[in-house]
């Protein structure tokens, strides 16, 4: 009847352990899919430009004493 | 003496049946647990590595396509700078003049001395203080000051002109205190 005993508790802790790696496994893999790891420089090459000139700012620069 | 042994080995073993029939769960818990301690190794060894291998895969390929997809807009963004930059090249220079690259007091200074030669008044002072904060004192009458005040602040080189303060002891002197501004490139 001990014996038994000893049994089932393996059993659940063993069952305990596979849910626990399960989920182990899960985080590392959401962790390894949602890692990024761009470069310093093409971070810096990915910025945004603006294309536009803004011409009201050299009209009124042409207007100043030179 | 031989057949003796065998009677008793036999009722050994049925002894043995009998206790296996009476607790079948000993046999069936001993093939559960190593099968759970298989699959524990198996998720650890095999199969752990091998997803976390396929998904650093699929993010690298949505984290490039990501990239590829800016990189596409970067580059028609520098292409219509470019043209931006061709149809307004020749008004650009007067940019230089305004805020040129480096601090280029010299060229300032020779103006601001221009200016006041024109407009009839002295510069008896000009101290500039790493190129950019500059305190000026000026003598003259009152139109001369007043007209040499209202030029420099009009020029096409960008000042902060901070403090304008008119002093009257033995003649009119105005000291300005100001800012020259040039362009420095960002270190990001």
């Amino acid at each position: 009847m001990r014996k038994k005993r000893i049994d089932r508790d393996i059993v659940v802790i063993l069952i305990m352990s596979v849910v626990t790696v399960c989920a182990w496994i899960g985080f590392e893999v959401y962790r390894a899919y949602s890692r990024r790891n761009i470069p310093p420089v093409l971070s810096k090459q990915l910025m945004e430009l603006t294309p536009k000139l803004d011409i009201s700012i050299l009209g009124r620069l042409e207007s100043r004493t030179p | 003496m031989a057949q003796l042994d065998y009677k008793s080995s036999l009722t050994q073993y049925r002894r043995y049946l009998a206790v296996v029939r009476e607790q079948p769960i000993l046999r069936q818990g001993l093939w559960l647990i190593l099968s759970l301690g298989l699959t524990i190794v198996l998720l650890v060894a095999a199969l752990k590595p091998t997803l976390v291998t396929i998904a650093t895969l699929l993010g690298d390929i949505k984290q490039q396509g990501s990239i590829e997809e800016r990189l596409d807009k970067k580059i028609s963004a520098v292409t219509a700078a470019q043209n931006e930059y061709t149809q307004y090249q020749s008004r650009l220079q007067i940019l230089d003049e305004a805020l040129p690259v480096g601090k280029k007091y010299a060229v300032w200074a020779e103006r601001i001395e221009s200016l006041a030669a024109a407009t009839g008044v002295k510069v008896t002072g000009l101290t500039l203080v790493e190129g950019k904060d500059f305190s000026m004192t000026l003598a003259g009458d009152y139109a001369g000051l007043r007209q040499f005040l209202g030029v420099a602040e009009r020029l096409r080189r960008l000042v902060d002109i901070e403090s304008a303060q008119l002093n009257k002891e033995a003649g009119l002197t105005l000291i300005i205190k100001g800012v020259l501004k040039s362009y420095e490139e960002k270190e990001n």
